[in-house]
């Protein structure tokens, strides 16, 4: 069974991020990069399913980005993927999901992948459509927002996450892609002989050029730091004359205490 | 009549590669070219085939070293010279390809919503989604029709219209029973090809994102996710205005060559539009022909979390009272609870507080949990962060409760209170507890 995994390097989201002179992007000096949570369930869930099937998996862990995201490709391959793809491109941030998602698409297209797991969404743009645009362009059964994966006779059954609790289950046959959310699974710590390993694996590097032909169907048109609301009035001094005070505002501002 | 003067055609030139300026930035120029006449070589600099070559500017456009540029023959540059005496032609020559454009999406009208439904019973943030959708249909001269799929739902189209609808498309059939992207992409782009509509919302839920994506894909249009801001530029088109990186940065995104626009919002950022009794519409009834057996996933089971008194939903809550890293333990989150059932509320917590396993998950306000639009937000012991705020920061009221002065939380509080949450919310919960129990005797 052949699987594949898409990853993306994303900052990591404690940091403090500045437009770029540029107005496009932020400014990425002196940011730290990680992969990207979702992407990290996703790489758990494809491992895991190896485990379950034994030998006759194979896990491809996928990435698009600059030099640095081959980072995050090792971390997959420390964590269990059996080889890498690196698809070199300095500029992925300029390309709007379709573009991406076409990219992953050629490249998947021919290869015979069984399953394929990408994160429900990305920390950075966390627009939440590469997955499903991937598994619609290859023609692949979909489940997106997955919090429970198993996989027996040959189909999938899923647990999504739906709104206000609920969840549903579906089952859909291979070819599939699920896109995996919060909750599915605790992602394993690589152990420094995996990383050793890892070291080993393959990582195969495609040119941007050979797999992306489509133009962009949505630009960015400004990028820029939010709005700060005007801070309101700031109370202090004794609690019971903030309680009271406190009192004075839900009464004006709610009917609950009328 | 006078005589008829032949505009002289304005040479356009053909691309060519400035030497030792190209950076092999991944075949930008391209993937920009219209007629195919750039091939990549090994080096990944571009070779031009100068037959095919229209003189678009595209990839000189595209290129982001400069490294491309505009190549005139001889004859040509004399031309240009001899029109640049001439005063600049006043014919700027009607580009054929934007009149094509524009004439293509021109033949796109109207703003419509999908309403999500779930067993008959529709999501709120369609009604809040119309509420948006009359605001632009009304900049755009258009009507607002509401997308209705299900199996039995055609009451949701008056209550449709009730939300500011002027028209609802109707699919009802068994075979929508259950959500399953396969028939309702189906159905909305038979919906979509027929009627062609120039904008689609939807709301961010589960269901949304997952349609939303695929009708995009298979329509190959742009679409945004979780727009927080949604208007009309003076060229009707749809300015979509999303956080990006956990909403640090604001990106606004347009897609000004395809139709239909299609973004999805997330529950509760848009303001819910009041109901209007009796208001109606017009039902349009189509059929979309698809039988069960063609629909490959099958809905095995939809299980609900709910148990027994009912689940909390902090999302749809008028108050809020959300505890963070400031509370300091588990067994301090009484206290907030304490507090909000005094005012008919429910407890909230920041993603600090879920990660530490004080409240479970689907408590969690931000970013990565709900986004909260409540009457009044009071965030105890919580500083701030921005993944938090951009969850609750269009909150009616925010009351924010933090021993430091300069946490950011009170930068989007509209009361900040400096204190000690320890003190501060019992001494509110017995005064709570006092006044109402004076109305009572």
């Amino acid at each position: 069974m052949k699987l594949l995994v898409c990853i993306k390097q994303v900052p990591d989201m404690e940091s403090r991020f500045k437009v770029n002179d540029g107005g496009d992007w932020f400014a990425d000096a002196d940011l730290a990069y990680r992969m990207n949570e979702y992407d990290e369930y996703a790489v758990e869930q494809a491992v895991r399913l190896k485990e379950q099937l034994g030998d006759t998996a194979d896990v491809t862990v996928l990435c698009i980005g600059p030099d640095r995201v081959v980072e995050a490709i090792k971390k997959a391959l420390a964590m269990g993927c059996d080889r890498g793809v690196h698809v070199p491109d300095a500029a992925v941030h300029l390309k709007d999901p379709w573009q991406v998602a076409s990219a992953i698409a050629a490249f998947a297209q021919g290869k015979g992948f069984d399953l394929i797991f990408t994160g429900m969404q990305s920390q950075d743009r966390g627009s939440a459509q590469v997955g499903v645009t991937v598994a619609e362009l290859l023609g692949y059964s979909c489940a997106s927002t997955v919090v429970g994966f198993d996989y027996g006779a040959g189909a999938v059954t899923a647990r999504r996450e739906l709104e206000g609790g609920v969840k549903a289950v579906v089952r859909m046959p291979l070819p599939a892609l699920a896109t995996c959310q919060l909750g599915l699974n605790e992602p394993r710590y690589p152990t420094l002989p995996n990383i050793m390993k890892a070291k080993k694996k393959e990582i195969v590097t495609v040119p941007m050029g050979e797999l992306l032909k489509e133009e962009p169907v949505a630009t960015t048109t400004r990028f820029y730091p939010p709005a700060k609301k005007g801070g309101g009035v700031v109370l202090e001094g004794d609690v019971g004359d903030l309680a009271d005070r406190l009192l004075g505002i839900l009464k004006e501002k709610t009917t609950v205490l009328r | 009549m006078t005589e008829i003067k032949k505009p002289v055609k304005k040479p356009r030139g053909k691309a060519c590669l400035v030497a030792g300026k190209c950076i092999a930035c991944g075949a930008r120029c391209q993937s920009s070219c219209p007629v195919d006449a750039i091939e990549m070589n090994e080096a990944g600099e571009p070779i031009i085939d100068m037959a095919k070559c229209i003189g678009c500017v595209k990839c000189v456009k595209v290129c982001p070293a400069q490294a491309l540029d505009m190549f005139f023959t001889p004859e040509e540059q004399q031309l240009l010279d001899q029109l640049m005496q001439a005063g600049a032609p006043q014919v700027e020559e009607v580009d054929a390809e934007a009149a094509a454009l524009a004439a293509r999406l021109a033949a796109y009208r109207g703003v419509w919503v999908f309403v999500e439904q779930t067993e008959g019973e529709a999501a709120k943030v369609s009604w809040e989604l119309l509420g948006k959708g009359r605001e632009l249909a009304a900049a755009l001269g258009v009507e607002l029709a509401a997308v209705v799929i299900g199996d039995n739902v055609a009451e949701l189209c008056s209550e449709a219209f009730a939300y500011g609808a002027d028209k609802a498309y109707l699919l009802d059939a068994p075979v929508f029973r259950h959500y399953r992207t396969e028939s309702y992409l189906k159905g909305v782009c038979h919906l979509v090809e027929r009627y062609r509509p120039e904008v689609i919302l939807m709301g961010a839920t589960g269901l949304g994102r997952d349609l939303a994506g695929a009708v995009a894909t298979v329509q190959k249009t742009g679409l945004t996710a979780d727009c927080t801001g949604l208007a009309i530029d003076d060229r009707r088109n749809l300015m979509q205005t999303r956080p990006a990186f956990g909403g640090n940065i604001m990106a606004t995104i347009m897609c000004d060559k395809y139709r239909p626009q299609m973004a999805t919002v997330r529950p509760h950022v848009m303001a819910m539009p009041e109901r209007q009794e009796g208001r109606t519409g017009e039902i349009v009834r189509e059929s979309c022909p698809m039988a069960e057996t063609d629909i490959l996933v099958k809905v095995l089971e939809v299980m609900s979390d709910k148990k027994g008194k009912g689940q909390i939903d902090i999302a749809g809550a008028d108050f809020i009272v959300s505890g963070g890293r400031g509370m300091m333990g588990k067994e301090n989150f009484a206290m907030l609870q304490e507090l909000a059932d005094e005012l008919g509320g429910v407890v909230g917590a920041s993603r600090s507080a879920v990660d530490a396993g004080w409240m479970p998950p689907e408590r969690q306000v931000g970013q990565t949990g709900k986004t909260v639009r409540p009457k009044i937000y009071i965030a105890c012991g919580i500083s701030g962060a921005i993944q938090h705020l951009v969850g609750m920061q269009d909150s009616d009221t925010v009351i924010a409760i933090n021993r430091d002065r300069e946490a950011p939380i009170f930068e989007v509080a509209s009361y900040g209170i400096v204190g000690d949450i320890f003190q501060i919310v019992p001494a509110m919960t017995a005064r709570l507890r006092e006044l109402k129990q004076a109305k009572n005797k």
